[in-house]
């Protein structure tokens, strides 16, 4: 390696390390102050030092183990019904041809370009109407309702893509729709299956409008509206609260760490043709 | 398969699957426990989340779960919603409008719990209550008086003059004082009294200021942010504008209603150039110059983290943070309060001041209201009347150390700098009469604060505003006021059949009551017509 490509690598490493400190500053900062009292964070809230006050993170895990459980309940619901919704219209679309498809297709895209914050409103009233305020299967419900469009856009595309003989031969061996869905489509489209799935997943968890307007009790609240009230107490107790946010990241972390083959798949899937 | 594929494998799958199993395990624990069906659940939501608060709360709810279940061999659950003051107002109202709000609500943060014309349809008026003992008063020297009467303020800040009756039960009461670090304090000036005089405030602001100079240290004299400069603002207005409000109060209330300001001002009595106007935005504006750089963009907490880590000498705020404010400082530094000084003897301003606002009328704080849809009105109402007598609510104030409402509760060490003063100046002078010139007070009010307009730049823009939308805005209200007004008569007459009916029982009580609406009315339709024949007159 001579000088002008070390001094190259010297470079690409020290962007790399730049970008990954800003990536990791925050993440460290929230750890540090989690094991901190008030008195050693008005000292120095950056570096860390003993006495470590472990006892933030038995506090962080009551207040946020409910807000967690319900986010998980709940996401995990939303993505197997955005999931199974999608997959079976996608492959309506795919695979035949009716009166009005295009027409259904278009008013679908059209969706896709509005706003989620205009349908406020009328969700609202929607729900309140169908008695499902205040409830995380409501709740899970509109994440599925809400997250299809996408998915069949996506996913019509794909199983489109799929060789037309695989299905007249599981026709021939007599499959019917659905079992050529999941004898067929499911094995085929496994990666942007589970991207859509953690796509799915993040944007539920992640969503705050929705469970702050639609759920009330606390005991059903869901994180993100729960950290924002834990945050929203007036005289801090920072390793508390650092150590409640950061047991609620964990779940999200373990996530990625363990579906990030999959997602990274799923992305690239179809990027190279034949 | 090699155990490490194994792992790789099947590891993320077990976590994930354990992750969901917890997950229903919680939500249906939570949901056995919360819906058991034996147990009547009512919910109480707020936005204290002061240091405390919730705890404080607790014990109370714990003690009358434990009572209710004794007197009555049922079992009762009050569960508390505590919310963030950024997101209390969309919760209420959504919940409110979606009827899945909680049973008792702390009003505030929204004009669906504000708004006369709203209150009513979303709440329960607690009229019928009040007037009889509380029980669970029996065996105290509060035994047999009306519960209105065991609250030190006799519930006159519960009562909505609009709507004729009373909307929200307290649990405190609240006055506001300058917090001051007394260690510091000494150390910079050398003294150990609090500021005695206007003058002498600001001079110690001076003498803070030179000192950190000096040491070059990071130090302001006040911890500053827009709530705090709301602060000064609201205990340096008034003071200024006494003889305004005498020479413009048509109704002798003494206040200054938005129809008799603008009266006012057609009359000549006061303009926004009036120079006790622009002396009582000045005194303010000057106030602030003390804050840190950059107040504007800071936060209520950011102003108690700074005088927390003795950045500033001294923050002004409310006795509902001296509790959250000496948890806080612990043993750091000791902690003083003093009053705000009248600005009496600064050499420009001075000689439009009056006496600083009196705080006998100090009105309840902690206002719980009645959620209309609420199917357990009278467990919410003995819930707050079980909170509401003398021990409970001594034992609830001084664990926070908030003032107590209830009657005869004694004042603790800590809180007795708080205690209101009565003597001072009372009234109101309310000019915003239209939505442009509310926002644009308040738009304009932080350049002004903050020293980027003067006063007479900032009363130019009021002018114009006003001179432009205050017969619109006058027209406005004085509908709103009809409408109230029509309310009010559907209000006196369905009492009047109650009345006249044959099963009617406390037939006393309903004349009073009818009574004490007309008497209103009759006040109410005197300002009606006053100020109907005024716009009739300047718009001939």
């Amino acid at each position: 390696m001579n000088r002008t490509q070390r001094s190259h690598e010297l470079a690409k490493h020290a962007l790399i390390g730049f970008v990954l400190f800003f990536a990791f500053f925050p993440l460290y900062v929230m750890l540090v102050i989690s094991l901190k009292d008030n008195t050693q964070f008005l000292k120095s809230p950056f570096l860390p030092f003993a006495p470590f006050h472990w006892e933030n993170w038995t506090y962080g895990w009551g207040v946020v183990n409910n807000y967690i459980a319900n986010s998980i309940l709940v996401s995990t619901l939303a993505v197997i019904g955005t999931l199974v919704g999608a997959l079976m219209s996608a492959y309506v679309f795919a695979r035949y041809t009716f009166p009005g498809k295009a027409l259904l297709w278009y008013l679908l895209l059209g969706l896709l370009f509005m706003p989620g914050i205009m349908n406020l409103v009328p969700l609202f009233v929607l729900m309140k109407n169908l008695s499902l305020l205040n409830s995380l299967l409501g709740l899970a419900l509109l994440y599925a309702v809400g997250g299809q469009v996408f998915c069949v856009f996506v996913l019509r595309n794909f199983i489109e893509e799929i060789p037309q003989d695989l299905f007249e031969a599981a026709q021939v061996d007599g499959a019917g729709p659905i079992q050529q869905i999941f004898t067929v489509v499911v094995p085929m489209s496994g990666s942007i299956l589970a991207t859509l799935a953690i796509l799915q997943f993040l944007g539920s968890w992640n969503n705050f409008i929705q469970p702050l307007i639609f759920i009330s009790d606390d005991y059903k609240q869901l994180i993100p509206v729960g950290l924002m009230r834990l945050d929203g107490e007036y005289v801090k107790q920072w390793g508390e609260m650092m150590a409640g946010f950061t047991i609620a990241a964990i779940p999200l972390v373990l996530i990625f760490l363990f579906t990030m083959r999959l997602f990274v798949k799923g992305l690239t899937a179809g990027a190279i043709k034949g | 398969m090699t155990l490490k594929k194994f792992f790789q494998v099947y590891s993320g799958v077990a976590i994930l699957a354990g992750a969901a199993l917890f997950a229903v395990v919680r939500v249906a624990y939570n949901q056995i426990t919360f819906e058991a069906p034996d147990v009547t659940t009512i919910r109480i939501c707020h936005w204290q989340l002061e240091s405390g608060f919730r705890e404080a709360l607790q014990d109370l709810i714990d003690a009358y779960e434990k009572e209710y279940l004794e007197r009555h061999g049922e079992k009762v659950r009050v569960l508390q919603l505590p919310v963030s003051e950024r997101g209390y107002g969309q919760f209420v109202n959504t919940g409110l409008v979606g009827g899945i709000a909680p049973d008792i609500i702390e009003r505030g943060f929204s004009r669906v719990v504000n708004d006369p014309s709203y209150l009513t349809r979303y709440f329960l008026p607690f009229g019928p209550y009040i007037e009889s003992p509380n029980p669970y008063n029996v065996g105290t020297p509060l035994e047999g008086i009306p519960w209105r009467q065991t609250f030190s303020d006799g519930l006159i800040s519960a009562y909505d003059r609009e709507l004729l009756d009373y909307y929200m039960i307290p649990f405190s009461m609240f006055t506001e004082r300058i917090y001051y670090n007394k260690d510091l304090y000494r150390e910079a000036t050398g003294r150990d009294d609090s500021p005695t005089s206007f003058l002498d405030f600001i001079n110690v602001c001076n003498t803070i200021r030179d000192y950190a100079a000096r040491q070059q240290r990071s130090l302001v004299p006040l911890a500053g942010s827009k709530y705090q400069a709301g602060v000064f603002q609201r205990k340096y207005t008034n003071t200024f504008l006494t003889d305004i409000i005498r020479l413009s109060d048509a109704n002798l209330d003494g206040k200054c209603s938005l129809f008799e300001s603008y009266q006012a001002y057609r009359n000549g009595v006061w303009s926004f150039e009036s120079p006790a106007l622009l002396a009582s935005w000045q005194c303010t504006t000057d106030i602030a110059a003390n804050f840190q750089q950059g107040w504007m963009a800071a936060l209520r907490d950011d102003a108690v983290f700074m005088f927390v880590q003795g950045r500033a000498l001294m923050f002004a705020s409310g006795s509902w943070d001296a509790s959250s404010l000496l948890a806080q400082v612990g043993d750091a530094f000791e902690v003083g309060v003093f009053n705000f000084p009248a600005p009496s003897d600064h050499p420009e301003y001075g000689k439009f001041a009056r006496a600083m606002p009196s705080e006998a009328a100090t009105g309840g704080g902690i206002p719980w209201g009645l959620n209309r849809a609420t199917k357990h009105a009278d467990l919410c109402i003995d819930f707050l009347r079980f909170c509401t007598t003398r021990d409970h609510n001594a034992q609830f104030t001084s664990h926070i150390n908030w003032l107590p409402i209830v009657q005869g509760v004694t004042l603790s060490e800590t809180l007795k700098p708080f205690k209101p003063r009565i003597e001072g100046i009372a009234g109101h002078f309310d000019y915003e009469i239209s939505s442009e010139l509310r926002l644009r007070a308040e738009g304009g009010r932080w350049q002004l604060f903050s020293g980027r307009m003067t006063p007479l730049d900032y009363a130019a823009s009021l002018a114009e505003i006003y001179d432009r939308t205050a017969m619109e805005g006058f027209r406005t209200e004085l509908e709103k006021n009809r409408r109230n007004m029509r309310n009010m008569d559907r209000i006196v007459a369905g009492r009047l059949l109650a009345l006249a009916a044959p099963e009617a029982s406390d037939i006393a009580a309903v004349e009073r009551s009818v009574m004490q609406l007309l008497y209103a009315n009759q006040a109410k339709t005197h300002d009606l017509a006053m100020d109907t024949h005024f716009l009739q007159t300047v718009t001939q």
